[in-house]
């Protein structure tokens, strides 16, 4: 090879390593930033208000999130349409529903013991999802810069995120599908971080009397055995299951079996219960922007799949749900 | 509303009013639909005038979920396989009586809902329409007939009964949901948390 030629390829050679480095500096960048944004939106104290965009509809919420005495808070009120209200601490979670007159009080979960991440967590995510570090942006007047999640199939969504470098708070998302089609889109209009929030701030200002409650009674949070006979044949690529649990729900009167699977950024839940009677069997779909849910009778229990997932994927699980036992 | 009102609104949406106004006016917009919808308004109207709003989003986003929703099968009801086992299946989850979801997001929060697409009456969400919460839509009565098994055409109109049955399944879903979100969502990368309300629609 000439002088000239082996130049050549030396200079391309030298390229290509500083362009492969700088996308994965950019791809290591984008993990830390997301990695940050997983801390500030838990432990930060932030009020703010945001669009949430899905299908043909537009909901201003006003979300409030800090901590009291040590104690995590967050209260979020719908300020279009009915005021539905949400409110969390570490013991309760309860969602108001004036429309119904209804009220659902889940207790929190004590999240010891289960596994905060998958201990191969960037291997899968990179497996079937692309990172990349994009442009800044200004959301809610404050600088952030986008990061996108590009999935690598369409068995799962991408995400485009925009994060504030300084707060590391996440000001917009939008879920788009395999196509690049934005299926939801939240995005705050305006966001402050006070010190301290008073306690009041996070009392619900919705309900009343006459709504009906639907709660786990104390003493039924116990988990259960999973009956082991319940299993999910075919998972879609790069899913795998995490999580297999028994216990009890609200507006269920029997435990149901819930088994989570993820493959580390989006995750599907299959809940497995006995049903009142055969006729509460149900068989059919719905959605809510990028959640999914497919609903289908197995073996006579009725098995309910819910993931962020495109439908095709809640419905791949549902149908591989079997039960591998005597009767 | 008064003018002095709207101004208090206006400047609450650009984050200007005071704490003590914000809280009034927080406790107003709980309690009046027109004022909420009012408050959706100036935000839209506020973030179209910055610029910010619908960024990245398609021009033709509406017309596509719209084609999206059209593309997706809405049910699968094997009639004669459960008419051979004897059973008694209702419509798809959220389809007969059409529900509206509510569920949080967004860091353990943000609000989906949702609703059978309505073929006859499509409401398509534009810039600068007052983002409400749209009526229920229910499926024309020949579709219900279809879809429930073994019930009769004069049962097409969801009984109260069957509402009642409707709003426990949606109540057992709304729960699923809210479970999903509790458990499911910490394995992500992505911390938002979803609690969920599913919200039978009036």
């Amino acid at each position: 090879m000439p002088v000239k030629d082996r130049m050549g390829v030396r200079i391309l050679f030298v390229f290509l390593s500083l362009l492969l480095s700088q996308v994965a500096w950019a791809a290591d960048d984008a993990t830390r930033l997301l990695e940050r944004m997983s801390h500030a939106v838990e432990n930060l104290n932030y009020e703010g208000t945001f669009v949430y965009i899905h299908g043909r509809r537009t909901e201003t919420m006003q979300i409030i999130h800090g901590q009291d005495g040590g104690i995590k808070r967050e209260r979020l009120l719908s300020l279009t349409g009915e005021p539905r209200e949400i409110v969390k601490d570490d013991q309760v979670l309860t969602c108001i529903y004036p429309g119904t007159r209804s009220v659902v009080v889940e207790p929190r979960r004590n999240r010891l013991g289960l596994p905060a991440v998958l201990p191969d967590r960037h291997a899968s995510l990179s497996a079937h999802y692309e990172l990349k570090l994009g442009e800044p942006r200004r959301v809610a007047g404050i600088l952030c810069r986008i990061v996108d999640i590009v999935p690598r199939d369409a068995l799962r969504y991408g995400h485009r995120l925009c994060i504030d470098e300084r707060s590391a708070m996440l000001l917009m998302s939008e879920m788009l599908d395999h196509e690049q089609r934005v299926i939801e889109q939240f995005m705050f209009t305006s966001i402050g971080f006070p010190s301290e929030i008073p306690r009041a701030r996070f009392e619900p200002v919705t309900g009343g009397e006459g709504f009906t409650t639907y709660r786990v009674e104390s003493g039924q949070t116990d988990t259960q055995q999973p009956d082991p006979a319940w299993h999910i044949q075919t998972l879609p690529a790069g899913f795998e299951l995490t999580s297999n649990t028994r216990r009890s729900m609200a507006s269920s009167q029997s435990p149901v079996q819930h088994m989570i699977l993820t493959d580390g950024l989006a995750s599907v839940s299959v809940f497995i219960a006995r049903p009142e009677s055969l006729d509460d069997m149900t068989h059919g779909s719905t959605r809510a922007g990028a959640l999914h849910a497919y609903a289908l009778p197995v073996a006579d229990h009725q098995v309910t799949v819910v993931g962020e997932v495109p439908m095709q994927t809640v419905r791949m699980i549902g149908e591989s749900v079997t039960y591998r036992g005597a009767r | 509303m008064n003018v002095s009102k709207e101004e208090f609104l206006s400047a609450m949406v650009d984050d200007e009013a005071d704490a003590f106004t914000a809280r009034r006016l927080a406790a107003e917009l709980a309690g009046s639909a027109e004022e909420r919808a009012r408050w959706g308004r100036y935000h839209v109207i506020g973030e179209a005038m910055r610029g910010d709003l619908f960024k990245g989003m398609p021009v033709d986003f509406s017309d596509r979920v719209m084609a999206a929703l059209d593309d997706e099968e809405p049910l699968q009801v094997p009639i004669s396989a459960v008419r051979s086992k004897g059973m008694r299946y209702r419509p798809a989850i959220g389809i007969g009586v059409a529900a509206s979801v509510a569920v949080a997001v967004l860091v353990g929060v943000q609000t989906m809902v949702t609703q059978a697409p309505d073929p006859v009456n499509p409401v398509v969400a534009t810039v600068g329409s007052a983002p409400e919460v749209l009526a229920v839509d229910r499926l024309p009565p020949q579709t219900l007939a279809q879809v429930a098994v073994g019930a009769s055409a004069t049962e097409a109109v969801p009984s109260d009964r069957r509402l009642a049955e409707q709003r426990q399944m949606d109540a057992r879903l709304n729960s699923y949901i809210v479970n999903h979100a509790e458990h499911a969502s910490q394995h992500g990368l992505i911390p938002y948390v979803r609690a969920v309300g599913y919200e039978d629609g009036q």
